[in-house]
């Protein structure tokens, strides 16, 4: 079954027909090649798949596309505003905040969702927020780091 | 994932009417955090999805004095930590809520599916049970209300019949101040799968007087109260005395069984360990003693 | 002309080269590149039991739905890979040999049509007895699960025990064990065991292959060996190998397990049978367990003798390597197993066995930290109850025992100079803070700290050394190429500061390519923290080469000396005439020499590196030629909480001192050593394959947990020390799998101090522990 859905993408609005059983990962990444966000496990245990819905994080593989009709999606590629970076990514690469990088767009969505809800969260709550994203590289602390680093930058 | 379709109903009496034309492979998708995993993995394969999430009766978060709290079916576990009548009424929800799944499960994952899921050791589950909460269940029959505890039938198992949904969870109107906590292990800090949890909440009736509720996640068939324990808690004074006893009913009401995660010996023994530290960490925060 | 001094970019922490695309997302994993719509999809159809004979394969069924483009079961796709011995399978043949096997691969249109195909697709099994543990593989009562295994294709230093499922057996003695005995007052002996683990890399293995009009194959993977892959591939195909080339762009971590083949066979073999169209196969999480590899299960027996004062006396250790169906990295492990089997120390009389063994479970594969973290989780831990049987404190005990440079090793080379010592003292001095199961707030807590040390060898497998080009012309201006693969360790930032470095040009001026075995210098493997030392020199010697290629034709242009000459922040200068050309001038016009003679274009340099001691050892040594280039030192310390009733384990500090020769990038060598000491977290606490009757029970993130956030240490402290080595560039030496060596003996080790239970088992999980201090009826009311 085919489903006509308008959504806004990285500030674009788009109308496309998906199918029921699409994800919103498949979406992004085979309708429209916004390959940033990752596949990595498909159940909602890594996080490698993260986007804000909403300006929520939510794991892409989850929801259905069906499912984002009028919703607003941000996904890494939309971070970063022109030319600039934005201080997240800007923090994650003097901290080193990746290593692989494979994890790092996840991260990045994550740590995004946080710096909406929370502009100077400390450490524990940085932990807490990233918890649902799995890196294998680098032993987090750099990357509490640079979510740190980003949260002074932005003030 | 194979391919299903999709329905997107807006409003209960939609979902109903769908429901009465629906197979055995047709589910309800809610959150979809432990439903569409399982397509992914092969494991259900079904012809249909109805998503409730736009059904405004499944999305209610309403609290009066009188009725107390109504939380909707549809609602994500997330939407529990920014409400104001939460924090101030079932605070218990807000901490369970805090160290439940991710957050990017959080905000999809819903307390009716996770209800609906009756996993023996869902901890929102277990949370709500302290609040004597009541399903609301609407089918072809219309409507009906039952328990929160009868409505657990064991894994995997409710007492939802083929065709009907469940609407809401309503948990009466405390009248009083109301402190809780939940203390729990899992495989690492982590882990999303409670090995063993304990659930304890009190509300102040006078002076050093409370009602106490206890349930345990992980350490039955379903989550389970242990009144037991919230009498002896009830019935006198608290000292060491009764925290003890109270912690040991947990252990007496402990059925746990051994499987990939844990033995039955090892979450056995921790029923009493966590009820005790539950019962003290509610003690403190209610008088500010007991720890 | 050589550069000696050190320049300015090597030694400072420059943010990764490729940073910006990954974290833009726009870095291209195998899984995002675009083949439009002529790809096709691949799915396994797995084998549901550990052991069994296939009676018969039926694909009509599958065959018959639309969209279904081919069935290939192993009548169809006959082949086994490795690179010890040709012990895989590339599709299980008339038998299947572990639970999880693939047995066949569906090629649909879409993933939704190979995903129902494969549902489809009836095999008809006949079960078998399954060796399912190592205890079983031992007792042979079931026949070997390779009887054909002698004629299987193997190198020399394979040593199988025929008829039987040891696949690999040596052993290897020094000194008279009879005489240590007698010499020791003190003797200990016991068991250590570790389960299978999973490299568990974010990003799946996932390849694509293609053969052309000519064909000619193309495979894009995500592998940590790209010429280990084209070779191995080409073998068990029977394919010549200039028809393959592999194709490595960004690799979402391997940690050893995109170090050999495992499913990207499958793919080349598919792309052989439908010609001119792209086969894709990305597993899912689950595939991960039983497609690729497992670390091997691994069991020691210890035994150690010392004398009062503290100095050992004998050593006698036999290592047993759960292989799974597949032995083939595991015997280059029981080597580094027995070279290293000693750990740190200097002992006179030892004796080694290692024996890898065949079981019905997952093909295993190295891991970080190549058998080391193994071995160490024994030794060390030995170490310390040694210290206390003897009365000394663990640090001074080491230290009387540790290895120094000009002792003769076990493995019959002259020790190097290293800083073992430097990183004990540095770690036991970082942990010296209040201890000893202290009581923090919350009465069912205790403290503990502990230590352990390491050394890991760097070898380099079976083809030695490293190539890299550098090539200056107007469109880079600097091209650099080397073979090796960027999994995230940070190859690639390396081998570009070095290059800019040599040449004198700004970081930003050299581009570095994704490897191409079409294109890219030959680079055998990525084995075991070697690539810094051994590409770095390439590196080296190319930008050399290229930079006195550029200063001869300025030098002639110029009329003057070479040595006159320097290039300094892109620009040739002159230290005689005080001239000065810029380099991109150089490159997009060309220069004229006093005789009319036009130089431009390309100025190339080439680089190798094949270290002096590849020869190895002598004709009559009983070692045999597997070079063991040189020895990597460390030791790393753990302060952790745990809870006497729930027994949970909370690690509050990992301190990790690894003598890296020289940090040429200390941002790099930093995050390495933090991120392989929470890898070492997440094995000491968490990381177990569990099986059920040969079946993997915990196939999934949810069950199989890695450490998060929430777990890993919120203080994780690296410290630096640099002992050059002598043939390293500017004096380094890798540092990517040490850091993950000797944390979990660690954390065993602090917690016997703070509570007094030893666990000689991992993980340490919660139950684990708290089983522990069951059996030792630990009184939670003492302090």
């Amino acid at each position: 079954m085919k489903h006509e859905i308008q959504v806004i993408i990285n500030e674009q609005p788009y109308t496309l027909e998906v199918w029921s059983h699409e994800t919103l990962l498949r979406m992004l990444r085979e309708r429209l090649g916004l390959t940033g966000a990752k596949r990595a496990c498909l159940t909602g245990e890594c996080g490698a798949c993260s986007v804000l819905l909403n300006n929520r994080v939510v794991n892409a593989c989850l929801v259905l596309a069906a499912e984002v009709d009028g919703a607003e999606i941000m996904t890494v590629e939309g971070l970063s505003t022109g030319e600039d970076p934005h201080p997240l990514q800007k923090a994650f690469l003097d901290h080193h905040g990746t290593q692989c990088g494979f994890c790092a767009p996840g991260f990045l969505m994550a740590s995004a969702a946080l710096l909406k809800q929370v502009s100077r969260p400390d450490e524990a709550t940085i932990r807490a927020a990233l918890a649902g994203n799995l890196c294998r590289c680098t032993g987090y602390t750099d990357i509490i780091s640079s979510v740190q680093a980003a949260s002074r930058a932005r003030r | 994932m194979q391919p299903f379709d999709y329905v997107r109903p807006r409003s209960l009496a939609e979902v109903a009417q769908l429901l009465e034309e629906a197979d055995a492979q047709t589910c309800i998708l809610a959150g979809g955090t432990h439903l569409l995993p399982e397509i992914e993995l092969g494991r259900i394969r079904p012809r249909l999805l109805i998503d409730i999430k736009a059904a405004p009766e499944l999305n209610e978060l309403r609290y009066t004095n009188s009725e107390g709290l109504t939380l909707g079916a549809a609602i994500p576990i997330s939407q529990l930590l920014t409400s104001p009548e939460v924090r101030r009424h079932y605070p218990l929800l807000q901490e369970v809520a805090r160290i439940w799944g991710s957050v990017q499960v959080r905000n999809r994952a819903t307390v009716g599916g996770n209800i609906c899921q009756a996993s023996p050791a869902a901890d929102m589950v277990t949370a709500l049970l302290c609040f004597d909460a009541e399903c609301r269940i609407f089918g072809p029959e219309g409507e009906r209300w039952t328990p929160l505890e009868r409505f657990l039938l064991g894994p995997g198992r409710t007492a939802l019949k083929p065709n009907e949904v469940l609407v809401s969870v309503r948990l009466p109107s405390l009248g009083g101040k109301s402190v809780g906590a939940y203390r729990f292990v899992r495989k690492g800090k982590g882990g999303h799968v409670t090995l063993a949890g304990v659930a304890v909440r009190a509300v102040a009736i006078s002076h050093g007087v409370a009602s106490w509720r206890m349930a345990l996640a992980g350490l039955a068939s379903s989550p389970k109260r242990v009144s037991e324990a919230e009498h002896i808690l009830e019935a006198g004074e608290l000292n060491e005395h009764a925290i003890h006893r109270a912690a040991q009913k947990a252990a007496d009401a402990a059925e746990p069984i051994d499987d990939a995660r844990a033995s039955a010996r090892y979450r056995a023994a921790l029923a009493p360990v966590l009820a005790e530290r539950s019962i003290r960490a509610v003690a403190r925060q209610m008088w500010g003693y007991g720890a | 002309m050589t550069i000696t001094r050190k320049p300015h970019i090597v030694g400072k922490p420059f943010p990764i080269v490729e940073g910006q695309m990954k974290l833009a997302g726009a870095s291209t994993y195998v899984d995002d590149l675009p083949f439009g719509p002529d790809l096709l999809y691949c799915r396994l159809v797995l084998s549901p039991t550990p052991h069994a004979r296939i009676i018969s394969v039926d694909a009509t069924q599958a065959k018959s739905l639309e969209g279904v483009h081919g069935v290939f079961s192993g009548a169809e796709i006959v082949g086994r890979t490795g690179l010890n011995i040709a012990d895989r399978p590339i599709l299980a043949g008339d038998r299947v040999l572990w639970a999880g096997q693939p047995v066949a691969v569906v090629v649909a249109e879409s993933p939704e049509i190979a995903e129902a195909a494969a549902a489809l697709v009836r095999v008809e099994y006949e079960a078998m007895d399954a060796v399912l543990d190592m205890d079983m593989s031992m007792a042979s009562q079931i026949g070997p699960i390779h009887p054909e295994m002698e004629r299987y294709k193997m190198r020399e230093h394979v040593h199988p025990t025929p008829r039987s499922n040891i696949g690999h057996h040596v052993e290897r003695h020094r000194g008279d064990m009879k005489q240590g005995w007698k010499e020791a007052d003190i003797v200990l002996e016991d068991v250590y065991e570790a389960p299978p683990v999973q490299h568990a890399s974010i990003e799946p293995h996932g390849a694509v292959a293609r053969m052309d009009e000519e064909g000619r194959i193309t495979l894009w993977a995500s592998t940590q060996a790209p010429f280990v892959q084209r070779q191995l591939i080409a073998d068990a195909l029977d394919l010549p190998i200039e028809r393959l080339r592999v194709v490595t762009h960004c690799v979402g971590g391997g940690f050893g397990g995109k170090a050999l083949v495992s499913i990207e066979a499958i793919v080349v073999a598919v792309a052989m049978q439908l010609p001119e169209r792209p086969i894709k196969l990305v597993l899912t999480r689950a595939e991960e367990f039983t497609c690729t590899f497992l670390r091997p299960g691994f069991k020691a027996r210890v035994r150690m003798g010392a004398t009062k004062a503290g100095k050992l006396t004998a050593l006698e250790a036999t290592y047993y390597w759960d292989c799974g169906a597949s032995i083939d990295a595991g015997v280059d492990m029981a080597w580094a197993s027995v070279y290293a089997g000693c750990g740190p120390y200097h002992i006179d009389n030892v004796s080694i066995t290692s024996l890898c063994l065949y079981t019905n479970r997952p093909p295993t594969g190295p891991m970080r930290g190549h058998g080391m973290s193994e071995i160490h989780w024994a030794i060390e831990q030995h170490m310390d109850r040694m210290a206390q049987l003897v009365g000394l404190d663990p640090v001074e005990f080491r230290f009387r025992n540790a290895l120094k440079g000009g002792d003769v090793i076990f493995g019959d080379q002259v020790m190097h100079t290293f800083g073992l010592e430097q990183c004990i003292r540095r770690v036991s001095r970082a942990l010296n803070g209040p201890q000893k199961g202290v009581r923090p707030d919350g009465r069912a807590k205790r403290r503990g700290a502990g230590i352990a040390a390491m050394w890991s060898p760097t070898l380099l497998g079976h083809i030695v050394g490293s190539m890299a080009w550098v090539r200056l012309d107007d469109s880079g201006p600097v091209h650099l190429m080397v073979g090796g693969v960027e999994v995230g360790q940070g190859l690639r930032t390396l081998a570009v500061q070095l290059a800019a470095s040599t040449l004198g040009v700004p970081l930003n001026w050299v581009r570095i390519g994704s490897v191409d075995t079409d294109e890219s210098p030959f680079q055998w493997q990525m084995l075991t923290t070697s690539l810094t030392w051994s590409v770095g020199n390439a590196v080296l010697e190319a930008a050399q080469q290229a930079k006195a290629r550029v200063l001869e034709a300025v030098a002639r242009a110029w009329d003057e000396p070479t040595g006159n000459l320097d290039i300094v922040d892109g620009v040739v200068i002159s230290y005689g005439s005080e001239r000065s050309l810029s380099l991109l001038d150089l490159l997009s016009d060309g220069v004229t020499t006093p005789e009319g003679e036009f130089i431009a274009g390309r100025f190339e340099g080439k680089g190798a590196f094949s270290p002096n001691t590849s020869a190895g050892y002598g004709d009559d040594s009983e070692w045999p030629l597997l070079p063991l280039m040189h020895f990597s030192a460390g030791a790393q310390g753990v302060e952790l909480e745990v809870d006497v009733e729930t027994g949970e384990i909370e690690i509050l500090r990992c301190v990790s001192a690894i003598d890296v020769g020289h940090a040429l990038n200390p941002i790099i060598v930093s995050s390495q050593i933090k991120g392989g000491a929470v890898q070492g977290v997440s094995i000491g606490l968490l990381e177990e394959v569990q099986f059920d009757d040969g079946r993997v029970q915990n196939a999934s993130f949810r069950d199989y947990r890695l450490a998060t956030t929430l777990d890993a240490p919120a203080k994780l402290q690296p410290i630096i020390v640099e002992i050059p080595q002598g043939d390293g560039p500017f004096g380094a030496r890798g540092v990517g799998e040490h850091a993950l060596i000797a944390i979990a003996p660690a954390i065993a080790n602090a917690l016997h101090q703070a509570v007094g239970v030893r666990i000689t088992r991992l993980p340490l999980t919660a139950e684990r522990v708290w089983e522990a201090l069951q059996e030792a009826d630990f009184d939670k009311e003492a302090t």
